[in-house]
């Protein structure tokens, strides 16, 4: 059971959130200064409270800046806090304190609901383990994020087998989970992250289920977002192949960040 | 909304198995719900209309009488009435009468409370709105006089019928006199070709049948024994007059009687409402419990929908929409059964009309609704709950 402490959040500020789901945080500031930071983390730390009571400060005191359109590798031992720090970039978990801003946008001020929006039309996120549900075809988990979007039925087929197509998976679109190799799936869940065009990609271990091949597929993919999308890539990982691909490297230790380059 | 309905429908459609008990349950509910209502209409409008004019009794009430008796002549006379029912005429009514002074007779008999017309009361009688009374003559409650009956013959006269035995109050028809019967009341008359039955003898033919009921009114105010037949449907009530005659007895006076009728409907409602409170709290519990463990074996999917954007509310709403559709499901099902079972009962008893009205499965539908979704209302709290963090880190 997770506890996370919260510090007293100040009200869902009046529709900071775009009402429109398919606005883009983006389109919602219309210029940027070049170098302007993307994403903004200021004293970030996160607690973790178990219910025997014990505190785990899996972040400390984080304060980053990361450029819009980029490669980040999130690099760092086991248990460094890599996965607490995409999570709260996802709008999934609450920092203890300290603030996130994405695009100007303040994520510790928003509802539930305005997180889940933002997640939706803004973030893509991709598991270690797929997560890719096992009774849907590969094109249904791969429309799954345009439901809430209102996008119609026959539309989201159409633009989930076309996702689909374009990384090489056209005659597996009708196929489970279970019929697809451990590739196959991360590419998959690939195509569903990105479905929406998402402005910020969260990969935690993506290539961490997968053999050298495949894992160097995924990071082609990843470069690709940044590239085709300008999406800015979020990738926590042990693999040192993966880092060296990446434009920027942040080095967690014990929930610290040690490095930046 | 549409895309809402359609994923919750899928997921309803998964996990159609476990919910089916639930389904089952809350139909089982709505059949019984709208059939007793059906029933109870029924019974009402029986009761209301005046129990003579149904034909499907399953009640009646024998009374031997020990006195007047008839003579074989009158008994042949009374078999020549026309049958109601495939069974014996109903025999009641004027034999053993008083008149009043003002002419009116006074019935001595009890009819039933719900014969509130002569032309039903008379079904069996010579003709409609008409009395055959005996030829010994009356006898004046007031001034215990006797008036010839045979002086009354063509002529209407007004008939009291207390409404029922304990019960104050009468009822008056208006009747014209068809004619008189002969009423041998003399000591040898008794002992031949019986034409009433011994207490004892009605009584162990009644317990041979398996109708045995009690005695109703062993020291009845006419001062006759009283038997309550309780048959089940108005088919035994023919064959226990048949077994009857094939003694050589004959009741002198049978009653069709609603007596207990009323605490019959009672007896329905309850059983039937002790089945629904059953039937609908086990259904609750299915139901919630299904939903329940369906969202804990959901939490992953819930977690990674919550991941890629559906919001909590929409996951919440999404789980109240299975179980309205689970309603759906519910309501057709339930529907269908009780007009199976309304069709069932006419195949059986074609005289037994149940009606399932639009209002009763309106009312129903609503209860099923609220029910449905109460029961769904903790599940999808639980489900909007889920941490996605904590359920991605298992994984
Ligand atoms: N629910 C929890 N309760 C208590 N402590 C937790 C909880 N979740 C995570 N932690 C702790 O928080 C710290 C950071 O965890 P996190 O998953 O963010 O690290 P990570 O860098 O992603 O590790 P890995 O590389 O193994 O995935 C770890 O020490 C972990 O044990
Ligand atoms: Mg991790």
């Amino acid at each position: 059971m997770v506890i996370v402490r919260n510090p007293p959040w100040p009200g869902p500020q009046a529709e900071r959130q775009s009402p429109g789901p398919r606005v883009k945080l983006g389109s919602l500031i219309p210029t940027m200064a070049p170098g302007h930071p993307y994403v903004r983390i200021a004293d970030l730390t996160v607690v973790y409270r178990s219910g025997a009571g014990h505190e785990v400060e899996a972040v400390q005191s984080v304060t980053m800046d990361l450029p819009r359109g980029r490669f980040v590798a999130l690099a760092g031992p086991s248990g460094s806090g890599k996965s607490s720090m995409l999570y709260v970039l996802a709008g999934l978990l609450r920092p203890t304190r300290g603030t996130v801003s994405v695009d100007n946008n303040d994520l510790t001020s928003m509802s539930a609901d305005q997180l889940a929006r933002y997640r939706c039309a803004n973030v893509g996120f991709i598991f270690q383990s797929f997560q890719l549900l096992p009774h849907l075809s590969a094109w249904e988990n791969v429309a799954l994020p345009m439901i809430p979007l209102g996008v119609t039925a026959s539309q989201r087929r159409t633009r989930a087998c076309k996702q689909l197509s374009s990384i090489g998976l056209g005659a597996r679109i009708t196929h489970k989970p279970g019929e697809l190799s451990a590739g196959e799936q991360q590419r998959v869940a690939i195509a569903r992250a990105v479905i929406n065009s998402p402005t910020l990609v969260l990969a935690d271990e993506p290539t961490g289920n997968l053999d050298a091949a495949n894992a160097a597929l995924v990071a082609d993919e990843m470069e690709r977002l940044v590239r085709d999308l300008g999406a800015t890539v979020v990738c926590a990982t042990h693999d040192e192949r993966v880092a060296s691909r990446a434009q920027v490297v942040a080095r967690m230790d014990h929930g610290r960040l040690v490095e930046q380059s | 909304m549409q895309d809402l309905i359609g994923f919750s429908w899928t997921e309803l459609q998964r996990q159609w198995r476990r919910v089916l008990p639930g389904v089952i349950g809350v139909a089982a509910g709505v059949a019984i719900l709208l059939t007793v209502l059906a029933g109870s209409t029924w019974l009402g409008a029986v009761t209301g209309q005046g129990i003579l004019s149904q034909r499907a009794l399953s009640q009646m009430t024998v009374t031997p009488g020990s006195e007047p008796t008839f003579t074989n002549a009158q008994v042949q006379w009374m078999l020549s009435l026309p049958k109601v029912d495939g069974g014996y005429p109903i025999v009641m009514g004027a034999f053993p009468a008083a008149i009043g002074d003002d002419g009116s007779v006074f019935q001595m008999l009890n009819l039933p409370a719900a014969v509130d017309r002569p032309a039903l009361a008379a079904g069996s009688w010579p003709g409609e709105n008409q009395v055959v009374l005996p030829d010994s003559g009356l006898m004046s409650r007031k001034t215990g006089s006797t008036i010839d009956s045979r002086a009354l013959v063509g002529t209407t006269v007004t008939l009291t019928i207390p409404i029922a035995q304990g019960i104050q109050g009468s009822k008056t028809h208006v009747v014209t006199v068809a004619g008189v019967y002969h009423v041998d009341a003399s000591p040898d008359s008794f002992g031949m070709p019986a034409v009433y039955s011994t207490l004892s003898t009605l009584e162990g033919i009644l317990i041979e049948q398996g109708v045995w009921a009690g005695t109703a009114d062993p020291n009845g105010s006419a001062g006759f024994g009283k038997f309550v037949i309780d048959a089940a449907k108005p088919a035994d009530v023919a064959g226990i007059a048949q077994q009857l005659e094939g003694k050589g007895l004959r009741p002198q006076f049978v009653e069709q009687s609603v007596h207990g009728l009323s605490s019959r409907i009672g007896q329905i409602q309850a059983a039937g409402g002790v089945l629904v409170v059953l039937i609908v709290l086990f259904a609750s519990l299915s139901i919630s419990n299904v939903l329940v463990q369906a969202v804990r074996q959901r939490r992953k999917e819930i977690a990674v929908l919550l991941a890629v954007g559906f919001t909590p509310r929409w996951i919440g709403a999404s789980l109240m929409a299975e179980a309205a559709l689970a309603w759906v499901a519910s309501l057709v099902i339930g529907l269908l059964a009780a007009e199976a079972v309304a069709f069932a009962v006419f195949l059986l008893q074609p005289t037994v009309g149940l009606r399932i009205d639009a209002i009763s499965v309106l009312l129903v539908g609503i209860g099923a609704l609220v029910f449905c979704l109460g029961a769904a209302w903790i599940p999808s709290r639980h489900a909007m709950r889920v941490d996605p963090v904590e359920v991605l880190r298992e994984a």
